[in-house]
């Protein structure tokens, strides 16, 4: 540990001290316990570099007699030969110990030898049982003693803390141990005794949570790597190393490394003698929780090959409560998944977005794991179950907004600073779609009374006699937590971001269809004006016609010249047979689409005959030819629609053509593409410059003064083919007939 | 300088009724021989300008409009006629059904120099054609003598 005086010790805050605590280099602690010896040997030529003191409690000799000599002057060629393969395996665990002896002065002294190595050295640990108990046991069976019960306890059902205390029973019952606990760490190391075994007659310390600074790092990193850790005793204060060099010899591997004295008065502080320590490690190697075993009476030694028997079960328990920990999990995820789907069918649905969440609150609570929810759009609050006001939530919103305006998701355990409010909430989880569109997730305020084995807030203290101290009062001390709600898990995030990639599709939709509905609207307003102009106008004009003539037959009449009252009279006649068409025509115009009739596959044959029909009574004289294909393909449409199409179509042709013309004639034709049924009417007349194809199908267009029609005939054919989704094009040149194209889609049209 | 100035006119009327009503008001003023005709948009441009088979034909010292025209209404062919060298002074009074603002506004902006709503009360086409004849054919001066 790097030195720091008392004085600057004593300055130091609680994160200082921490921090100090964080920085002791205990596997470099250079100390065993006083149980055994420690010799370390060069891997190149077995030299002796290092060897503990208490080498002479146990030998007839000191450490200066051995440092510097070769391990061969020592053992014997047959223990040598163990050393060498149980180095040449990965398995140290398995194959020590050994049954080794030293050759001193004549004499032989048996030992539990335990050996490893690190890069340079060779490291063998003597191991003097202190009860005197050597058992005759072998690893093997000791592990299947203590697994053979547990294998047939554990359930399929079991949840963790179920598993947990069988481990605790079966490692108190094999261990002996006063007290065995298991401690499951948070994902900040804050650990929490989920299970325990223990005297009767010893205070319970279930559920008790203990800070992560109990732990610190470096000794997390040690239970990762060197799974088990025995202390025989805390009164044991360890034998030094003495080494050829300073350098310190690293006993991260080591069974016998003392350890650090801070922990020592730890375990002091709690009354303890003995302990041993079995890291629970994920499969991953990362590690889950500890099982801690205490010892009250004095102190507690456990022979090597039990000691092997506990990693290893704990090896072999610790991933199958890990294991049941994440399929629980998977289980609760997949449950809440099942009505993903509903709700997103939900979503795609038609229809108002807050309505759906208020109306399937069970289901969007349920999936979402909240009491309330809320919708925000746009600064109107839609909520529904067990929430904040619609102020405070808006209020809430834009808090939150500010605190995170790109996330998808984000999720508060409690509210943040300047929220107030009067519900029972304590936390959220908003999901955003935009700066205007968000939903809030609400949980209710988890009152807990935490139980901490001490106060976390004081777990080291500077005494001025003692130096850096770990805290000394172990008095449970409970806190009220408030202001908090059940934390968001994993899952809950999970399904908050698919739930958020669902919600942003509706919503997009949604603005796509709301565009949509504008520019029809859009659309709609300008037809409106149009209407509105027209009246203005159009109607105006034969009024004034109307009026004009009257005044003009008014003038004849009492000038007595009559020879053309008769003339204003026609006139008049045909100004108001123009009205009527007029009328007539945006009667019509105003109606497509919107009379209730049914779309149906329209047979072509019999239409355009009845149309045929129509035309040669009113157009016999003029010689036109009106000429038909002679296998009319079907169409999916509004018979009606369809009929006023083609009628208007060779209405407009025939009206064009020109009385003059020599062979006037008019050609529907039809063909069929992959997607759509094409039909043309196609005229010889003096056809349409390209200049003008624009306008010919706005509302109340003519190109012609002397044009009989009303500028309503081809708008209503464009309008119905749209509402057909079909186009209709003009192919025009001046002097070269004009054609109309019309193309109706082939598959069943939906809003026809 | 003469006191009358004897007017002659452009009509651009697409509608053969309104053009024969105001031919035999001015016939009434012994006028209808300073009215020529034209009946949409682009052929009174290319008479004004004298393009094609309206080459020689005279500068009219009034235009009456119509708005709503074939091929190019009157609001169209008065914006071309400012743009027009020669023409931008070129007196022009909108005759037409359509009452609107918005009609009335543009008129203006592209320089109308008069507005004219058709009457459709009974009577009063007559008394509108007489005030017009009387006011623009004979009291108006033009901008020069032509």
């Amino acid at each position: 540990m790097k030195s720091t005086s008392g004085l600057e010790m004593r300055e130091l805050s609680l994160e200082g001290k921490l921090e100090v605590c964080a920085r002791e280099e205990i596997h470099l602690a250079g100390r065993i316990q006083a149980h055994g010896i420690l010799l370390a040997m060069s891997l190149e030529d077995l030299r002796i570099h290092y060897a503990a003191e208490s080498l002479s409690s146990y030998l007839p000799l000191e450490v200066e007699d051995v440092l510097g000599t070769l391990l061969t002057d020592w053992v014997g060629p047959e223990d040598l030969e163990m050393m060498h393969q149980v180095l040449g395996t990965k398995a140290f665990t398995y194959n020590n110990p050994l049954e080794l002896s030293l050759q001193v002065q004549g004499q032989t002294f048996p030992f539990h030898g335990v050996v490893h190595s690190n890069e340079k050295f060779l490291i063998l640990e003597l191991e003097i049982d202190p009860t005197e108990e050597i058992s005759h046991e072998s690893g093997v069976d000791a592990y299947f003693r203590l697994t053979s019960d547990s294998l047939s306890s554990i359930q399929e059902h079991h949840q963790v803390h179920e598993i947990a205390q069988i481990v605790a029973r079966d490692l108190k019952s094999y261990t002996k141990f006063d007290r065995v606990m298991v401690y499951r760490f948070d994902p900040d190391f804050n650990g929490q005794v989920i299970a325990e075994a223990k005297e009767d007659h010893l205070e319970a310390f279930l559920n008790l949570r203990y800070p992560a600074s109990d732990i610190p790092p470096q000794a997390r990193e040690l239970y990762r790597k060197n799974p088990l850790r025995l202390i025989r005793s805390v009164h044991d204060q360890g034998v030094p190393l003495v080494g050829l060099k300073e350098t310190a010899l690293d006993l991260t591997w080591s069974t016998l490394r003392a350890v650090s004295p801070i922990h020592l008065t730890y375990l002091k502080n709690m009354g303890v003698e003995a302990s041993m320590s079995i890291s629970l490690l994920t499969p991953e190697g990362e590690l889950w929780g500890l099982v801690a075993c205490h010892h009250y009476q004095g102190e507690k030694f456990l022979p090597y090959k039990m000691r092997a028997a506990c990693t290893h079960y704990a090896m072999m328990l610790a991933p199958r409560m890990v294991e049941r920990e994440k399929s629980l999990q998977r289980e609760e995820e997949a449950q809440r998944r099942k009505v993903l789907p509903n709700a997103i069918r939900l979503l795609s649905e038609d229809g108002e977005l807050s309505e759906k969440l208020v109306g399937n609150d069970e289901l969007f609570l349920g999936l979402l794991g909240g009491e309330g929810l809320a919708v925000v759009v746009h600064d109107e609050v839609q909520k529904t179950g067990k929430t904040p006001s619609a102020e405070e939530v808006l209020a809430l919103d834009h808090l939150l907004e500010d605190l995170d305006s790109e996330g998808k998701i984000s999720l508060y355990h409690s509210f943040p600073k300047g929220f107030h409010h009067q519900s029972d909430c304590a936390g959220c989880l908003r999901i955003r779609i935009s700066s205007s569109w968000s939903v809030l997730v609400f949980r209710q305020e988890l009152i807990e009374h935490v139980q901490w084995g001490g106060n976390p807030d004081d777990p080291v203290i500077y005494k001025e006699e003692l130096g850096l101290q770990p805290r000394a009062s172990f008095d449970s001390f409970t806190r009220l937590v408030q202001g908090y709600c059940k934390p968001w898990t994993p899952i809950d995030e999970t399904i908050a971001l698919e739930f958020h990639s669902s919600l942003a599709a509706f919503v997009i939709r949604k603005a796509q269809h709301l565009e949509q509905l504008n520019t029809e609207l859009h659309h709609r307003n300008s037809e409106i004006q149009q209407f509105a102009y027209s009246v203005s106008h159009d109607l105006k004009s034969p009024l004034v016609t109307i009026s004009g003539y009257v005044q003009a037959i008014d003038e004849d009449l009492q000038a007595g010249e009559l020879h053309e009252v008769a003339d204003s009279l026609n006139r008049i006649k045909s100004a108001v047979s123009r009205m009527g068409r007029l009328i007539e025509g945006m009667l019509t115009f105003s109606r497509i689409g919107k009379q209730d009739l049914e779309s149906e596959d329209i047979d072509m044959k019999q239409l355009l005959q009845q149309i045929r029909k129509d035309f040669e009574s009113r157009h016999t004289e003029q010689g036109l030819e009106l000429e038909l294909p002679g296998k009319p393909l079907p169409i999916y449409g509004i018979r009606e629609d369809i009929t006023r199409i083609f009628q208007n179509l060779i209405e407009n042709a025939t009206k064009y053509i020109g009385e003059d013309h020599k062979s006037p004639e008019i050609i529907v034709s039809c063909s069929e593409s992959k997607n759509s049924v094409i039909y043309q009417v196609k005229d010889n007349g003096p056809g349409i410059a390209t200049r003008h194809h624009e306008r010919v199908f706005r509302l109340f267009e003519r190109l012609h003064s002397t044009d009989s029609g009303t500028g309503i005939g081809l708008a209503t054919v464009m309008r119905t083919m749209q509402q057909h989704q079909g186009s209709v094009t003009l192919q025009s040149e001046e002097g070269q007939g004009a054609l109309f194209r019309l193309e109706f889609p082939k598959q069943k049209s939906e809003s026809a | 300088m003469h006191l009358f100035h004897e007017a002659t006119f452009l009509l651009v009327e697409d509608d053969d009724d309104h053009a024969y009503l105001m031919r035999r008001a001015f016939a009434r003023h012994q006028a209808a021989e300073r009215l020529t005709r034209v009946s949409d948009g682009e052929e009174a441009l290319s008479y004004l300008k004298g393009e094609g088979c309206h080459a020689g034909r005279t500068l009219p010292d009034i235009v009456l409009l119509d708005i709503n025209l074939p091929k190019k209404n009157g609001l169209e062919v008065l914006r071309e006629l400012r743009g027009t060298p020669g023409l931008e002074q070129q007196t022009v009074i909108i005759v037409s059904t359509s009452a609107t603002e918005e009609d009335r506004e543009s008129a203006y902006k592209y320089g109308a120099n008069s507005y004219l709503v058709k009457p459709v009360e009974s009577g009063l086409f007559q008394d509108l054609m007489d005030l017009l004849i009387d006011y623009w054919g004979k009291w108006n001066l033009p901008p020069q003598s032509s």
